[in-house]
């Protein structure tokens, strides 16, 4: 179901409390997401409902061809901000932290496999998960995600990597480098979604 | 032109083929040498879909506020996508095409299409000289699709463009060589425009001069032109007029009428609107704001309202209802805001790419509450203009939201026009406190006019609260029987006085006196009415329309007098409840003869002129 | 009656391939009919075309049918369009703009263009044709610039020619060849009859002769003939008879001569290819022999008789009547023109 712009999470939501045995995820895109609707974010991850919800950030608005999202880096030209943009970016892994959702991680659609991991842990974690994938726009940003980039950017977690420790992951999510991989995941015994 | 009133040229091409350009420099050039033009283009609805693209354009002597429903010229850039064209060309209509193309289309057609005849595919041939020749199949040319009274002309724009510019991307531009010559459509003006437009940028400025040049002197030398239509340079000056789309305009008005803050979100039909003023607002001393969603763009607006200072946002449909809660509140809370409203397909996400004029009943009735607001609905580019500017003197000067509500068509369509200036005492209409009134000052002050004198925040002695709670004279929340009925009465109160100081009489066109068939028309469907309604009157028919455009408040006594003089009514508008003439109906007795379409387009003035015809035999 | 609905591609646009069109559409209402024409123009009559000259009347006044007619009798007409190659084995043509069409059954009836002598091939850019309705129209364009005209080589489109000339009041030279007045039944007789005849009507005659020059002279031109002859003149006109227009039909393995050698059914050698009109070389079973046919009478019936042919109604042809050209008040006799008067 293609909700309306922004609204994905409440439809979701309302889907998984109807028929709890369904598996429901909630795809969003980053001005979907981080714009328009993110008032709805704290508020799913405080209700914690065993949904998954994904990010896919190009860092553009796409679909109306190329105005500058919340995930757009400061000074980039945009169609809509001809001289550049003038406020910073979010951070959407350190906000669901923040939030504090139970499952965070970051993918890269240049890395299927990892991204396809990352989906099947997010769907299996009871509660809300959060999935950050970074996925270019191939028609509208020139600049900034382009695969090229992002293979360049993009690191993997360090070698023994404790997911369910909560401070490692703040630094993590707070930190210049691009992480990929489970960032955060809270211990099963404390998961209990609704 | 010797044929007929007017031309429709199509330039049909998938999106690499530059065919929007082609027909940007096209329009530009006819009108140039003195001609009306309008334009509306197609292009692909989703980004992905790299599909089809049109650059539909209309051009005549006389002035034209709509499109038709037939094309005259059909040039082809791409045959597959062309084909489809074809249902929309007129039965002695030109075609024109690529005699010479490479064979772009022939794994397409295999992959999609599944299914494909074995002898209409095929490996192509090899000849000695000249090597290994892909070869179209039948489907995929227009050649073998015409009607039998169709001109079709072919040039060889692949091979002319690979000769002159090494690329096959200037076929778009030998194309308008051959147009040049096939329409005597004077050739320095086209150069002229060409070079400008790739000018500063391109290098390649001369090679794309000869591209068009070669599609000229191939027409000239190889070309028999056998169709009657033609274009010649006419007698008039058009220097003063600028091409522009309702969304151009209604930027340009919003900087005109001293606008100093615009917020918006972006969304099509209307997010051209922020992406000139983003550009150009803050030469003007304002500020541009892309905000998360509507309902914080009408909130910065509304925050700059009560600061005192000109406002605006612009939107489409969906954008418009979640705008909705805060039209209650600019109404309770007296504050001034223009808000556009670009109408699309609708419901919900709808049709984001297609026109209508649906979203009259939310402009009119939309929220909670009794909720007075002024709606305007201009009806072609140069109206977005007077009207957006009017817009911002209204709502400062009734301290109310204004509704600006155009559409698709409007927003996207490029006519020429000649703005005219705005008239200076538009530019500040405030009422402020008098002193008298700072001795104890009212927010609320009840008024005959029912507009209360406004101090601006931070203005000494003018302390004042304003709340979307109902309130007394002094904006202190109050709930009774009383006072509710006392401010409901004065929010009204303003309309009406807007209505008697501020609303002209609405524009009657055509036959004077009594008439078989009057037309009330609204948005941009009065265009096609404007139209039509000339045309019938030249063969003398009995009809005559009234253009509305103020929409609310209405100049019922005017509207009244009309209806009396006409036998019929009809109302034609682009949206399936006939939202318009219900409008009316709640106003006057009279049996509105509706005629409505969800057509995903403009109406005609084709159209209009089948009805006003069928109507007048009955 | 058809069982199967066929796709019938018919090359030409004149009388042959239209009347085989209208023969084909009634005795099988569902195929798919097409008509490909080289010529931009529709299906005109080419008896009118002298007259044409004389008046203002639009182009369309030329058509024997409106376009509606197609429309009506859902036959597709590619106008502008030129077959470059046939393909027997595949049921394919091919035209110059690098289009394939499929055929089930083809007609060809491309007609005739004007035979070009040899020795005079140099002169091609200064030699004017008129054989059909764009040529009458770039004639009539420039009526105004040229008094005298010349005719190279005779045959009955340069008669045709000369009635319209001598209307308009431009005298006329004829420089007879070989090629005398084809397609005229000819012999020494009739060639005295005929050129007394053109004189009466003040037409110069160059007879037992030939043009082997023709030079450019300021605007105008010196037509200059084998016995030493100077003709001035303002126009030379190529009418020296006609060819079959076949060109196209190189290395298809269609079998030719003078035209395509069609039999009595008037089916090629190749299979589900038949012919007709003024392409054609028929097989005659009255003389038991091959003639190249030519004429609007002749082209009719034989696009008639071929679409019969190819709805497989087995129809053998037949010699059309004599037709007759009238100059002050003689008759010449022609197998399969239609004739005309150039007398008023
Ligand atoms: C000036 C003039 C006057 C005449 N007057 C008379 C008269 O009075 N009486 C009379 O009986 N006859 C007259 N004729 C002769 C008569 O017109 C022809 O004999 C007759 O038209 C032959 O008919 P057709 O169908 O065979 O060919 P045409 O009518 O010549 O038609 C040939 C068609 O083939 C098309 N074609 C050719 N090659 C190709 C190709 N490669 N690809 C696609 N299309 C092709 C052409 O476009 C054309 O449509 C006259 C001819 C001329 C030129
Ligand atoms: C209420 C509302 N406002 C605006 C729009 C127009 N709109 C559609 S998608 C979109 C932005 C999409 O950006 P993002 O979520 O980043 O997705 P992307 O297209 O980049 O994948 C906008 C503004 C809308 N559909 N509804
Ligand atoms: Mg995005």
């Amino acid at each position: 179901m293609h909700t309306l712009h922004g609204r994905a999470l409440p439809v979701a939501s309302g889907a998984k409390l109807a028929r709890p045995e369904l598996t429901v995820l909630a795809l969003v895109g980053d001005g979907d997401g981080l714009g328009i609707g993110a008032g709805h974010l704290p508020h799913t991850i405080r209700r914690n409902p065993d949904i998954t919800c994904v990010l896919f950030d190009n860092a553009i608005y796409g679909l109306t061809k190329g105005q500058t999202s919340p995930m757009t880096p400061q000074h980039q030209i945009t169609r809509s901000h001809p001289m550049g943009n003038p406020d910073p970016k979010m951070n959407p892994v350190l906000l669901a932290l923040s939030y504090g959702a139970g499952y965070v991680a970051r993918g890269f659609a240049g890395a299927p496999d990892e991204m396809q991991r990352l989906f099947e842990e997010g769907i299996r974690h009871k509660g809300f998960s959060f999935i950050h994938i970074m996925s270019p726009c191939v028609t509208f940003d020139k600049v900034n995600y382009l695969y090229d980039n992002l293979r360049s950017w993009v690191r993997l977690l360090p070698a023994g990597y404790d997911s369910t420790n909560l401070d490692r992951a703040f630094e993590i999510a707070r930190g210049v480098e691009l992480f990929t991989g489970l960032i955060y995941s809270k211990p099963s015994l404390e998961q209990g979604a609704r | 032109m010797t044929y007929k009133r007017s031309l429709t040229i199509e330039i049909c091409g998938s999106s690499g083929d530059r065919s929007l350009a082609a027909g940007e420099i096209l329009i530009k050039t006819l009108s140039d040498i003195g001609y009306h033009v309008i334009s509306f283009d197609a292009y692909p609805a989703e980004i992905r879909g790299f599909g089809k693209t049109v650059a539909h354009m209309r051009a005549g002597r006389e002035i034209m506020l709509s499109l038709s429903s037939k094309v005259d010229i059909l040039v082809s850039l791409n045959d597959r996508y062309a084909i489809e064209q074809l249902k929309n060309l007129n039965d002695e209509g030109v075609v024109i095409f690529d005699n010479r193309q490479r064979d772009i289309t022939y794994e397409v057609l295999q992959q999609d299409e599944g299914q494909t005849d074995k002898h209409h595919l095929g490996p192509g041939v090899y000849t000695e000289e000249e090597g290994w020749k892909e070869i179209t199949s039948e489907q995929v040319s227009i050649a073998g699709h015409l009607g039998p009274g169709m001109y079709l002309y072919g040039v060889p724009l692949y091979q002319l463009s690979q000769k002159t510019t090494n690329e096959s991307r200037s076929r778009n531009i030998v194309v308008l060589g051959s147009v040049a010559a096939l329409f005597n459509i004077p050739k320095n003006e086209f150069i002229g425009n060409l070079t400008a437009k790739l000018g500063k940028k391109d290098k390649s400025v001369d090679s794309v001069v000869a591209a068009f040049e070669e599609g000229y002197n191939y027409v000239r030398e190889n070309v028999v032109k056998l169709d009657p239509y033609s274009f010649e340079r006419l007698s008039v000056d058009r220097k003063g007029y600028k091409l522009m789309d309702g969304n151009k305009a209604v930027a340009q008005a919003a900087i005109d009428a001293g606008c100093k803050l615009y917020a918006g979100y972006p969304i099509t039909p209307a997010t051209k609107i922020m992406e000139v003023l983003f550009a150009e607002l803050p030469k003007h001393g304002g500020a541009v704001v892309q905000t998360e969603d509507e309902i914080s763009a009408i909130g910065h607006v509304t925050g700059a309202g009560f600061a005192g200072v000109r406002a605006m946002t612009a939107t489409s449909g969906p954008g418009f209802c979640l705008m909705t809660e805060f039209i209650g509140y600019n109404v309770m809370s007296e504050t001034p805001v223009v808000i556009v409203d670009s109408q699309r397909g609708g419901p919900a996400t709808g049709l984001p790419t297609k026109t209508e004029q649906s979203d009259l009943n939310h402009a009119l009735f939309g929220g909670n509450g009794d909720t007075p607001r002024i709606v305007v609905a201009p009806t072609s580019v140069k109206e977005c203009y007077q009207w957006t500017a009017e817009a911002f003197y209204l709502a400062e000067k009734y301290q109310m939201p204004v509704i600006v509500l155009i559409d698709l068509f409007l927003s996207l369509s490029v006519r020429n026009v000649q703005l005219d200036p705005l008239p200076d005492y538009k530019k500040g209409s405030n009422k402020l406190p008098s002193q008298e009134d700072m001795k104890l000052y009212l927010r609320q002050k009840i008024t005959d006019d029912g507009v209360s004198p406004r101090s601006l925040p931070g203005q000494e002695n003018g302390y004042q609260v304003v709340s979307g709670l109902e309130q007394n004279e002094y904006g202190t929340p109050v709930y009774d029987e009383y006072s509710h009925t006392v401010m409901t009465q004065k929010r009204f109160r303003k309309i009406k006085t807007a209505l008697d100081h501020d609303v002209p009489s609405p524009e009657r066109i055509g036959q004077k006196g009594r008439v078989k068939l009057g037309v009330i028309s609204w948005g941009s469907t009065a265009g096609a009415v404007a139209d039509a309604v000339d045309s019938v009157l030249k063969e003398g028919k009995s009809v005559a329309m009234l253009k509305l455009i103020v929409i609310n408040p209405l100049k019922e006594k005017e509207i009244q007098a009309f209806l009396d003089d006409c036998e019929k009514v009809l109302v034609p508008e682009l949206n399936y409840q006939g939202q318009f003439a219900n409008w009316l109906s709640i106003h006057f007795q009279q049996k509105f003869l509706r005629f409505n379409k969800v057509a995903t387009r403009p109406i005609t003035h084709d159209e209009i002129e089948a009805e006003i015809n069928r109507l007048l035999k009955e | 009656m058809q069982k199967k609905s066929l796709k019938y591609v018919i090359i030409g646009d004149g009388h042959a391939g239209n009347s085989a069109a209208e023969t084909l559409r009634k005795g099988s209402p569902g195929s798919d009919i097409v008509i490909i024409s080289t010529k931009p123009t529709h299906y005109f009559d080419h008896s009118l075309l002298a007259t044409f000259l004389l008046d203002k009347k639009d182009i369309t006044s030329l058509y024997v049918y409106p376009y509606t007619w197609y429309k009506d009798n859902n036959i597709r007409l590619r106008l502008n369009q030129t077959v470059t190659k046939v393909i027997p084995d595949k049921h394919e043509l091919i035209l110059s703009h690098n289009e394939r069409v499929y055929y089930d059954r083809l007609l060809i009836a491309s007609g005739a263009k004007p035979k070009l002598p040899e020795s005079l091939s140099r002169y091609k850019s200064l030699l004017t044709v008129f054989t059909d309705a764009v040529d009458a129209m770039k004639l009539r364009e420039k009526l105004g610039t040229f008094r005298h005209v010349t005719m190279v080589g005779g045959d009955c489109i340069g008669l045709h020619l000369a009635g319209a000339m001598l209307k308009l009041g431009k005298s006329v030279t004829f420089v007879l060849n070989e090629y005398n007045f084809w397609p005229l039944e000819f012999d020494e007789t009739v060639k005295d009859k005929l050129i007394g005849c053109l004189k009466k009507k003040h037409i110069e005659v160059i007879a037992d002769d030939m043009t082997t020059e023709i030079v450019k002279d300021g605007t105008r031109l010196n037509v200059l003939t084998k016995n030493g002859k100077i003709v001035k003149t303002d126009l030379a006109f190529l009418t020296s008879g006609m060819v079959p227009n076949i060109d196209f039909l190189d290395g298809s393995g269609i079998d030719v001569q003078t035209g395509i050698l069609v039999d009595e059914y008037m089916h090629t050698s190749a299979q589900d290819i038949w012919a007709a009109g003024e392409c054609a070389t028929v097989y005659y079973p009255e003389l038991k022999d091959y003639r190249q046919t030519t004429g609007e009478v002749n082209a009719k019936m034989l696009g008639n008789i071929s679409a019969k042919n190819m709805l497989d109604e087995k129809r053998a042809v037949s010699l059309a009547e004599p037709g007759k050209i009238t100059i002050e008040g003689e008759d010449f006799i022609t197998y399969g023109w239609k004739g005309f008067s150039i007398d008023i």
